[in-house]
């Protein structure tokens, strides 16, 4: 059984700018919900008329919205930024989004931010900082909060646990959901050399509530990294059919960062999601399996 | 030895963001450190990753400067600045906001050296993070010539007019709009400048001595009826003054007005 907080959206993409054409007048066939970068819409810089809040509003007219965040440094041992929970929680009341996410990770210490998703160490103290915090933001939004786990370039020697542990952890003491990114999954399990299907059935199917899956790219190497600009790769594809198979009605989408392929591309690639999905749970997906998301004023 | 706490962790992974990678391996690191997976491959990783990310954002909101300096001088600077002014800030898009400052008390080394080779970096700076917030500045309904003119006409002492949030003035020692173009042109002759936005589109818009010195009255906050000292000071007549303030609020540099209690 699924996250009960996250209604089954059915298969959806990433709003970027690239393909707004085809999300502002209608919706697209084939895309049920799009996911929105917070920080995209709490910027000063989100009021230009073509690339503003109120063209995320027009899309949420007649599409489900979902805000994915990659700045709430959840896991550092700064305290949380009032700031950026006050412009979230405005954002989230213009734009009433099925749900919102953010990242198991920390991006900065002493207020700054590298702008990148940090690996914690997975140990308990850094389980208390995580749920500490997890819980101030779920009573500020009023709301419970979806944690994705991320791609890492290396672990810590002090780590106690394992990744997915350390996930259902936070996961279970804080009372929140899980974005699983598969994508992610694989990248980290190349670099660290583990089972990923050990990750994915450990992960409690209670608390998912959505599934991210992306292309990535591989160095000569043969290390992984987490680039979001290729198509998604066979055994990633492999381990969302398990996934699929295992957690059910979970929403699921494609993010795609650089390199756009034309948007037919894209859609076919998200055509491939849905037949997956459709050949592991035995049935074909169609609208009436989506919790209606109330409409949008 | 006892294992280092988080906010330990989190400091010495963010120093080693910040500089080239040591020989030594910091103890706190796990896994293998062996080729062709090694720490130092590790921590390279997010060490290009964060320099990449922060000289992708600075190359777009600063083009100009990176053309004048070119990829590997504009990533030196980049780390110069990135030490003194890191980023506080959300979104990445607002961490060059600090970069004219910078110019004003820079480090020794490679800004000092830079800044002899191209004095002109600060105002090249300043004038292109202007253009940036003209970009994303706040859109308004335009302002109605007719309301302002029945305003202006029952009590123009009381009328303050305002450039539209997409309007800045630029004044700068060196031809900052044209270092694009050409670098000979990088020279002490100065220039006033309206940025502006039309159409999604920022431009730069020289002006001559009489229109920079009245629209830079109304940007004080001077009110139509009290304009008469600027006028005389720079021989502007009224009926010239009433074309300019006309045209400008048909094009949108005057967004709004406001009445002024006496």
């Amino acid at each position: 059984m699924p996250f009960l907080d996250s209604p089954f959206l059915g298969f959806g993409l990433g709003l970027r700018p690239i393909y707004y054409d085809h999300f502002l007048e209608q919706k697209p066939d084939g895309v049920s919900w799009v996911e929105a970068v917070t920080e995209n819409y709490i910027s000063w810089k989100n009021h230009h008329p073509i690339k503003s809040t109120a063209l995320l509003e027009k899309v949420r007219s007649h599409l489900p919205v979902v805000l994915h965040g990659v700045s709430l440094s959840i896991g550092s041992v700064d305290p949380l930024d009032r700031e950026y929970l006050k412009r979230l929680k405005e954002l989230a009341h213009r734009i009433e989004p099925a749900w919102i996410s953010d990242h198991l990770c920390w991006t900065g210490v002493h207020g700054e931010n590298n702008h990148d998703l940090l690996p914690l160490p997975y140990t308990d103290e850094a389980i208390r900082v995580v749920v500490t915090k997890v819980q101030q933001v779920q009573e500020a939004l009023g709301r419970r909060l979806l944690l994705e786990n991320v791609s890492s370039y290396l672990e810590f020697a002090h780590s106690e646990l394992t990744e997915w542990e350390f996930l259902t952890e936070v996961s279970k003491r804080a009372d929140c959901g899980i974005l699983l990114d598969i994508n992610n999954i694989y990248v980290s399990s190349i670099n660290h050399r583990f089972a990923p299907l050990d990750y994915l059935n450990a992960i409690p199917t209670q608390r998912v509530g959505q599934i991210h899956l992306a292309g990535h790219t591989t160095d000569p190497q043969g290390y992984c990294i987490d680039t979001h600009d290729h198509p998604i790769i066979d055994p990633v594809w492999d381990l969302y059919r398990h996934a699929a198979r295992r957690f059910g009605r979970v929403s699921t989408m494609i993010e795609r960062d650089d390199k756009f392929p034309p948007w037919e591309t894209l859609m076919a690639e998200l055509g491939e999601v849905k037949r997956i999905w459709e050949e592991e749970n035995e049935r074909s997906y169609s609208v009436r399996d989506s919790i209606t998301v109330p409409a949008f004023a | 030895m006892s294992a280092p706490t988080l906010y330990e962790i989190q400091l010495r992974f963010q120093h080693l963001l910040k500089e080239e990678f040591r020989a030594t391996s910091p103890d706190w690191l796990g896994g293998r450190d062996t080729p062709p997976i090694t720490y130092q491959r590790r921590i390279g990783i997010y060490h290009a990753a964060a320099e990449m990310r922060f000289q992708e954002a600075l190359q777009e909101d600063f083009p100009q400067m990176y053309q004048v300096l070119g990829d590997q001088d504009f990533g030196r600077l980049l780390r110069a600045y990135l030490n003194q002014f890191p980023s506080r800030y959300h979104s990445i898009c607002e961490v060059g906001q600090h970069f004219a400052e910078f110019f004003l008390s820079p480090p020794a080394g490679i800004v000092m050296e830079l800044l002899t080779r191209h004095p002109y970096l600060s105002d090249l700076a300043a004038y292109e993070w202007t253009r940036n917030l003209a970009y994303w500045a706040v859109e308004f309904p335009p302002l109605k010539l007719e309301e302002m003119q029945s305003s202006a006409a029952e009590a123009p002492e009381s009328v303050v007019l305002e450039l539209h949030p997409s309007v800045f003035l630029v004044e700068s020692s060196w031809q900052v709009d044209r270092l694009g173009t050409s670098r000979k042109l990088a020279s002490r002759d100065g220039v006033k400048l309206m940025v502006s936005r039309q159409n999604g589109r920022v431009t730069g818009r020289r002006l001559g001595k009489k229109p920079w010195a009245l629209l830079r009255e109304i940007a004080k906050g001077t009110s139509l009826g009290n304009l008469e000292e600027c006028l005389n000071t720079h021989q502007i007549k009224p009926d010239e003054a009433l074309r300019l303030i006309a045209s400008w609020v048909s094009n949108q540099v005057i967004g709004s007005f406001r009445r002024q209690n006496k």
